[in-house]
């Protein structure tokens, strides 16, 4: 077949990544037949575009190219489906029709008016349908990608929404990178050209992890002694980054002036009065003018002094540092003087960052911030604090979509992502009655009273939530849980566990099927792009927004109208379009190209050269950040005054995980309830292959890597395991099953399960697992299926993380670092 | 003739396998089982219209039916990441990654052997491809000379009697020559997200790229074919 014969149309990748690679879609019959990226433009003279980084190629990484088969998969929900089993069982859907799911579904709303009128809210769990637009329901909060990075900041810097990393371009900027626990090639490929780049152009580069990825062996260069790759033991980079923290201080390489205007509670007796810009969330008074004095004992330097009480001497603290984390007492000396005397030193873990994924990621990314302003490195150019921009500053302003007309929405009850198991069973998410009934009170002004609790009784899983089943913690304990819901709905594309364990599954379109709108800000760059979707809808599936309208119509509920004159729509949006006046400094001759042109060629960006990159951080005078001291915080009066913070720990400083590392070093294990020793720690990072749940259905991704448990050959010696073999995975909380691949880039001690893939039930094995059901802090026996599709979040403990306050994100998800057992033989 | 090649820097890869998958999304329609199960006949195929059929398709298990919906993808890897690993444990451990297809040799060792003529060396950019009018035995003899496993097929070949009709036939990198007379780059190179990739008239790469060395970690340029030629593969490096 020739080129010529497919019409192109250029749209952009939307997934979670929000790298908004461009794609190109050829298009034949209407279908599409090939997919191609930004790269492919003719080669004639392509050698300067190919290899600029300022506008950049937003070349796709091979999900993009999966798409072809994501799209155009056998197991696309095709029409409603409802179960007539129980659920979980693939056999029990029939398919029904579009009338019978919205009357269906129409029923159960009116069935939940009675529980409504008796409860002031319905208790109905939803994330993107119409029921926030009913009245009072529930939604949840926390954020599985960067929970525990947005509560360091809320805490140490103030309002999320005003803070921002520099951007990525700015690394040019740095004579020292820091890339820690984060793995760009699987997370964000646009990064891995950048710093390549970089790389090229002479800046040193160590990356510190728990195992050994692609970045490394692409980027790594190490620095004056400092090597490319540090490796720590899963849920230790805090300590590293203590004893780090304890050398600068101790060698007076700290940048004390800075310290004393930005900071607070880094010096013993820190008192302040705020000049702060910010306001409480709680009750939305200003914090200027209020003093803040830091508790004794609670200052930086004396966790620092404390750290060295402890352990004897300047030289004991590196010795506690270099047992726990494993890394050899040089190392740690040579890399906080190099990231003290370097300057500027840009460090970065970002959201994708496996080490703030864990029950101490709140601490993790808290000193992170608190070195790089110790440093004073946080708030210059070629600088940072381990964030991130997706822009570089400016960009092109027009009018905003709007999904409905008219529909007006009412706010949420909130309850923890992370707990939602609890909160389904007990109705309480972690927070205590007393809390529960505050939060609801202020929030939504309903009163649950005495003794408060919410019901959870039916959930809608619109197109707004992720695969949920799958990808939040304990999975068997979740099969309890969701079966005391009365109702689940899912829309659904594919067939996932989610829509899997729903009563009625509707499909909806895909971002390829029928629809145009304009996008803004990749993570790249500033820029504006559109998401083209060329094809029809498949089968019956609709869009999200209109299976809401049906329901809403089937309720008699006006203001759903949806706006489908996309073209219209957008002609108007582009008329008014217009470029941040500022940025003609920078290029006078910028143009808006005209409607057509931005349509077919769906990228139009505002590179800004390295010297004129925005640094959002520069900009905050000293006092005048939005935290309650106007200050950088090493400890937070506003944390500890809320007491929401999990471990009840309100300032920056290291702190062990309950079953980490610590117990495999001084026990070799931790003996479970099970009565089973756990030796191994598991880590889940993301692999290159999967975003998150998505994809684990397409077998050309698959084929890449099929999924497996990587492990140590030492570890696998011991236990008679070779590469191939099939073993179990198992803890407390359950058992996969899946095979294994021996690789000495894993460390001993720890094996990798990388996260998305589907869960599975077998339908002929069991396992005895020990997890408290009832919520009353006792774990009892439960036999559950063994997980044949390997889903790590069969092992992982259903635990808050972070800071559970629903006014700030700061919930944060516990992924890595716990204990589990391989074995080739199925245990008990 | 004009005699077109590749380059690869072995610094650059990281092994994201983009250039495996973008080869695909271009030439799926070509591999060998394409005729058997066509891309888009499934979603007229009743079997796949309720999950409850699934349990009715070979291999079925309940749930992901992945051996059934791998039928419609392209299983030949026309481009290949290999990735060698040193070391024996973290952090002294490192991988290094080699991105190869077919090098479009000076005497391949495939055409040589094949007993049909079925691959040939075409003549405009010096391309190692198929000839369609000619008939595939299935022998596997192409992919048995080749140093570098660039003949295909979309199953093993060993699993099927002899004179089976049903055997797989073989399939290969045609370097996109279909790309190449539009004027564009090959599907892997236009992919390759750190620029990693390149591919032209191999003298033209070698002035592009002055410091390109002839050898790789993991490639072995001195092959030789069954009658003791020199291969020549048409591939430079940037080695690590």
């Amino acid at each position: 077949m020739k080129y010529k014969e497919c019409n192109v149309v250029c749209t952009m990748h939307k997934m979670h990544c929000s790298s908004a690679c461009l794609l190109k879609l050829h298009i034949r019959d209407g279908k599409i037949v090939k997919i191609t990226s930004a790269g492919d433009i003719p080669r004639e003279n392509s050698w300067k575009s190919d290899n600029s980084i300022a506008p950049i190629q937003r070349r796709a990484c091979a999900r993009g190219y999966a798409e072809l088969n994501h799209l155009y998969s056998p197991d696309r929900v095709k029409y409603p489906l409802k179960q007539t089993i129980e659920r979980g069982n693939p056999r029990g859907f029939k398919r029904i029709t579009w009338d019978e799911a919205i009357e269906t579904i129409a029923q159960w709303y009116r069935s939940m008016e009675v529980r409504k009128d008796e409860l002031g809210y319905y208790p109905i769990l939803d994330k993107g349908g119409i029921t926030p637009y009913l009245g009072t329901c529930i939604s949840t909060f926390g954020n599985p990608s960067g929970g525990n990075v947005n509560g360091a900041i809320h805490v140490a810097l103030g309002d999320k929404g005003k803070v921002k990393g520099n951007s990525p371009m700015d690394i040019f900027n740095s004579k020292y990178i820091i890339v820690w626990s984060n793995d760009p090639t699987a997370t964000l490929p646009y990064l891995s050209y950048i710093l390549i780049k970089a790389k090229e152009n002479g800046i040193p580069i160590t990356f510190v992890d728990a195992r050994y990825t692609e970045s490394i062996g692409a980027l790594a260069t190490g620095k004056n002694g400092v090597p490319g790759f540090i490796l720590v033991r899963p849920g230790t980079d805090g300590a590293l980054m203590a004893a780090m923290a304890y050398i600068i201080y101790k060698r007076n390489l700290h940048d004390e002036e800075f310290i004393k205007e930005y900071c607070f509670g880094f010096y013993p007796n820190d008192t302040v009065t705020s000049h702060s810009t910010g306001f409480d969330p709680v009750t939305d008074e200003p914090y200027k003018g209020k003093t803040y004095k830091i508790p004794k004992g609670e200052s930086f330097i004396e966790y620092l002094e404390t750290l060295e009480k402890e352990n004897g001497s300047y030289e004991g603290v590196l010795k506690w540092a270099s047992c726990i984390t494993g890394v050899p007492i040089e190392v740690i000396e040579k890399f906080a003087i190099e990231y003290a005397t370097v300057k500027p030193s840009f460090i970065f873990s970002k959201y994708n960052g496996g080490a703030q994924r864990t029950h101490n990621g709140l601490y993790y990314s808290w000193m992170m911030i608190a070195l790089s302003a110790m440093t004073g490195n946080i708030n210059k150019r070629g600088g940072g604090f381990g964030e991130l921009r997706g822009d570089d500053g400016y960009e092109v302003k027009f009018p905003q979509f709007e999904k409905y007309k008219s529909a007006k929405k009412y706010k949420p009850i909130l309850v923890s992502q992370f707990a939602l198991n609890d909160a389904i069973i007990s109705g309480l998410d972690g927070r205590t009655s007393a809390q529960l009934r505050e939060d609801v009170l202020n929030m939504n002004s309903i009163d649950l009273g005495e003794n408060a609790r919410l019901y959870i009784e039916a959930y809608i899983r619109g197109d707004t939530s992720g695969n949920i089943f799958n990808q939040t913690q304990n999975i068997n304990k979740r099969r309890i849980a969701w079966s005391k819901l009365k109702h689940i709905v899912s829309y659904e594309r594919n067939l996932s566990p989610t829509a899997m364990w729903s009563d009625i599954v509707l499909p909806f379109q895909s971002i390829f099927e029928n629809r145009c709108n304009f996008e803004k800000h990749s993570s790249a760059v500033s820029d504006v792009f559109v998401l083209n979707g060329p094809v029809d809808a498949m089968f019956e599936a609709k869009p999200d927004a209109e299976i809401n309208r049906l329901i809403a119509k089937k309720l008699n509920i006006d203001g759903f109208e949806i706006n489908t004159d996309y073209i219209s729509f957008m002609k108007y949006q582009w008329s008014k379009a217009e470029i941040n006046p500022e940025y003609k400094e920078i290029n006078s001759d910028i143009k808006l190209p005209d409607f057509d042109e931005i349509i077919r060629e769906a990228n139009f960006q505002l590179p800004v050269p390295k010297e004129k990159l925005p640094i959002v951080l520069g900009d905050f005078k000293p006092g005048e950040f939005t935290t309650e001291t106007g200050r950088i915080n090493f400890y937070s009066p506003f944390l500890a005054q809320r007491g929401r913070a999990v471990l009840k720990i309100n300032k920056a400083q290291y702190v062990p995980l309950a079953n980490g590392a610590e117990k495999v070093i001084l026990d070799g294990g931790v003996t479970g309830r099970k009565g089973i020793k756990y030796r191994l720690q598991f880590i889940t990072p993301h692999p290159f292959n999967k975003a998150n749940a998505t994809y684990d259905n397409v077998p050309t991704l698959r084929n890449l890597k099929p999924h497996s448990v990587e492990m140590h050959p030492e570890d696998a010696k011991i236990r008679n395991i070779d590469n191939g073999d099939m073993v179990y995975v198992y803890n407390d909380y359950g058992c996969v099953k899946l095979p294994a691949r021996i690789t000495a880039t894993v460390s001993p001690d720890v094996v990798v399960i990388p996260q998305g893939s589907w869960y599975r039930p077998s339908l002929s094995e069991t396992y005895e697992a020990y997890f408290d059901s009832d919520c009353d802090g006792i774990a009892e026996k439960h036999i559950v299926p063994v997980d044949v599709g390997g889903c790590v979040n069969t092992l992982t403990e259903d635990l808050n993380s972070g800071i559970l306050d629903p006014y700030i994100d700061g919930l944060g998800l516990n992924a890595g670092g716990a204990l589990c057992e391989v074995s080739k033989e199925k245990p008990i | 003739m004009m005699q077109w090649g590749f380059y690869f820097d072995q610094t650059r890869c990281i092994n994201c396998k983009t250039c495996v998958l973008a080869c695909k999304a271009w030439n799926h329609e070509r591999r060998g089982d394409s005729s058997i199960h066509p891309f888009f006949t499934w979603e007229k195929d009743d079997r796949y219209n309720e999950p409850s059929d699934y349990e009715n398709l070979p291999g079925s298990d309940g749930g992901i039916n992945y051996s059934e919906f791998n039928k419609y993808c392209m299983k030949e890897n026309w481009r290949r990441v290999e990735s060698f690993e040193y070391g024996v444990k973290p952090p002294e451990v490192y991988t290094i990654n080699l991105s190869i297809s077919c090098n479009h040799c000076d005497n391949p060792a495939c055409v040589e052997i094949c007993p049909t003529k079925y691959i040939y060396k075409e003549e405009k950019y010096g391309i190692v491809t198929i000839d369609e009018s000619k008939i595939c035995l299935s022998c596997g003899a192409c992919k048995k000379a080749c140093p570098w496993d660039s003949p295909q097929f979309y199953d093993d070949i060993g699993l099927y009697k002899k004179n089976d009709p049903n055997t797989p036939k073989m399939t290969k990198c045609d370097l996109c020559i279909d790309r190449l007379e539009e004027g564009l780059k090959p599907a892997c190179v236009a992919a390759c997200i750190v620029r990693a990739l390149d591919a032209g008239p191999i003298d033209e790469l070698k002035s592009r790229y002055p410091k390109y060395s002839e050898e790789a970690l993991g490639f072995k340029r001195e092959s030789f074919t069954k009658s003791g030629l020199r291969i020549g593969p048409n591939i430079i490096f940037k080695k690590r």
